[in-house]
């Protein structure tokens, strides 16, 4: 295994943390401090506004305006609501949250999927071959340089019976359970510790490292088996893990992980016999 | 979807999540039958659809070809790894009874099934029908959930999901007309 390159590691973040600023017109008027929290409330009651909760409902008047006489003689007239430009979505990241409240003053909520980045381990991901002896290899299977897809590596062995799903996640998935050992890569200690009984049918705090991108099926796997992180090399047209879906990251799906891609990109690339890390024949794994 | 029922009362019996599902052939009837089994096997992917698929080509000795010309029958709508599985294998068609909120990979969550995303990969498409017997398979569920399940990783959201999924059933007693409930699927 080479020298870990960091600059080549990518996040796969959710999708709306990368969204760019979107404006859409909203009413605003001027009115005086002292009702504003009779008409806040009177609104709030009145136009409910779901889609917007993430805008704060007043913000002060710009400071440095009109001179205090000028602006108490205009107060006194019936203003007109005039328009105003707010950001459309809710920030999904701090960055966004502070770029975008600049136009608007802003609440954030960072969803499960933006927090579990923010709370990336501390250690940069091992090297897969030292991953997996560190957690008792069950998980060597995957480790880059081979095959990402049993079926294909194993086709001579399989060829009485064909299995098309015979993916690498799966197929160390069974092996797992199989060996009536809980996952490979769970942390005896720390946020991902695996819970003695009922949970062992999970893979609880397992980091799991594959050449390809998985398929939806196998990134559906992982977070059935409830594992923590997930790194690859190649990304694959129809991939679910930052390609065609970003299944690690769907709002109501109870759990999330974290994803890495471009981990020994170009080694992996080299052992599947690819000619280049773009590959666009790639099927995911 | 008797059939597939029956597998889900099964799985309830074994102290399963109650999903059940066969695989019906055109012209040999049905081929394969699964129901959810991740608690016997402590794994979290050992769902019905898999289980059926698996029993199908590794034991039976079915080919692929064969599996690919059924239709599916299964009590709740097949997740996304499921979703996905089915699409790879190349199925005929997908007839679901409950729909699934928050995995459904037939149309809930993501559509799996007709998506251009999946068909990157290069499997075609495929039709999927859901609320088919729907009351049924959400009355097993919520006899399971009633009864606590020991195993499940994730207790507090439960009793959401069980209010939930009362009111649905409820809803759907009333609203189903009787004639759908009683039809028979051709082919299980």
């Amino acid at each position: 295994m080479s020298v870990l390159d960091a600059s080549s590691l990518a996040f796969v973040p959710p999708p709306e943390a990368e969204r760019d600023l979107e404006l859409m017109e909203v009413s605003v008027a001027q009115v005086p401090p002292q009702s504003l929290s009779v008409l806040v409330r009177a609104l709030t009651d009145a136009l409910p506004q779901p889609a917007l909760q993430h805008l704060k409902r007043q913000r002060a008047a710009l400071a440095g305006g009109l001179p205090a006489a000028v602006a108490a003689a205009l107060d006194s007239l019936p203003q007109p609501p005039a328009s105003h430009f707010v950001p459309r979505h809710p920030p999904a990241t701090r960055a966004q949250f502070e770029a975008w409240g600049r136009v608007w003053p802003l609440v954030f909520h960072p969803s499960a999927a933006v927090r579990a980045l923010a709370t990336w381990l501390p250690d940069p991901p091992p090297a897969p071959a030292e991953a997996c002896d560190r957690n008792g290899g069950a998980l060597r299977k995957q480790r880059l340089g081979e095959e990402a897809r049993l079926g294909e590596a194993g086709r001579a062995e399989e060829e009485a019976k064909p299995h098309p799903l015979r993916h690498a996640i799966m197929v160390e998935r069974r092996r797992c359970a199989a060996g009536g050992k809980r996952g490979a890569g769970e942390a005896e200690s720390g946020p991902g510790r695996c819970l003695d009984g009922p949970d062992q049918y999970l893979c609880n705090g397992c980091d799991v490292f594959v050449t390809v991108e998985p398929c939806p099926m196998c990134a559906m796997a992982l977070v059935h088996s409830r594992i923590r992180r997930l790194v690859y090399a190649l990304p694959a047209p129809g991939g679910a893990c930052g390609s065609a879906y970003r299944v690690h990251t769907i709002p109501s799906i109870n759990h999330h992980y974290q994803v890495v891609r471009g981990l020994l990109r170009d080694e992996a690339a080299e052992a599947l016999g690819l000619s280049g890390p773009a590959a666009s024949d790639l099927k995911p794994g | 979807m008797d059939l597939a029922l029956s597998e889900a009362a099964a799985a309830l019996e074994a102290g399963e999540v109650p999903v059940g599902c066969v695989f019906a052939h055109p012209a040999r009837g049905v081929i394969g039958r699964g129901r959810n089994n991740t608690v016997a096997s402590r794994n979290g992917t050992r769902h019905a659809e898999l289980e059926a698929i698996d029993r199908m080509l590794d034991v039976d000795g079915v080919p692929p070809e064969s599996v690919a010309e059924c239709t599916l029958y299964v009590t709740v709508e097949p997740c996304l790894m499921c979703a996905s599985a089915l699409r790879q294998l190349r199925v005929s068609r997908v007839v679901f009874g409950a729909a699934n909120d928050k995995f459904g990979g037939c149309g809930s969550v993501l559509s799996l099934h007709a998506d251009d995303g999946a068909s990157a990969a290069g499997d075609p498409p495929y039709p999927a029908v859901g609320g088919v017997r729907k009351a049924e398979a959400v009355a097993l569920l919520r006899l399971f959930y009633a009864q606590e399940n020991q195993n499940a990783p994730q207790p507090q959201k439960r009793t959401r999901k069980q209010l939930e999924l009362g009111a649905e059933a409820a809803r759907e007693t009333q609203h189903l007309p009787g004639s759908e409930r009683g039809g028979r699927e051709p082919d299980s």
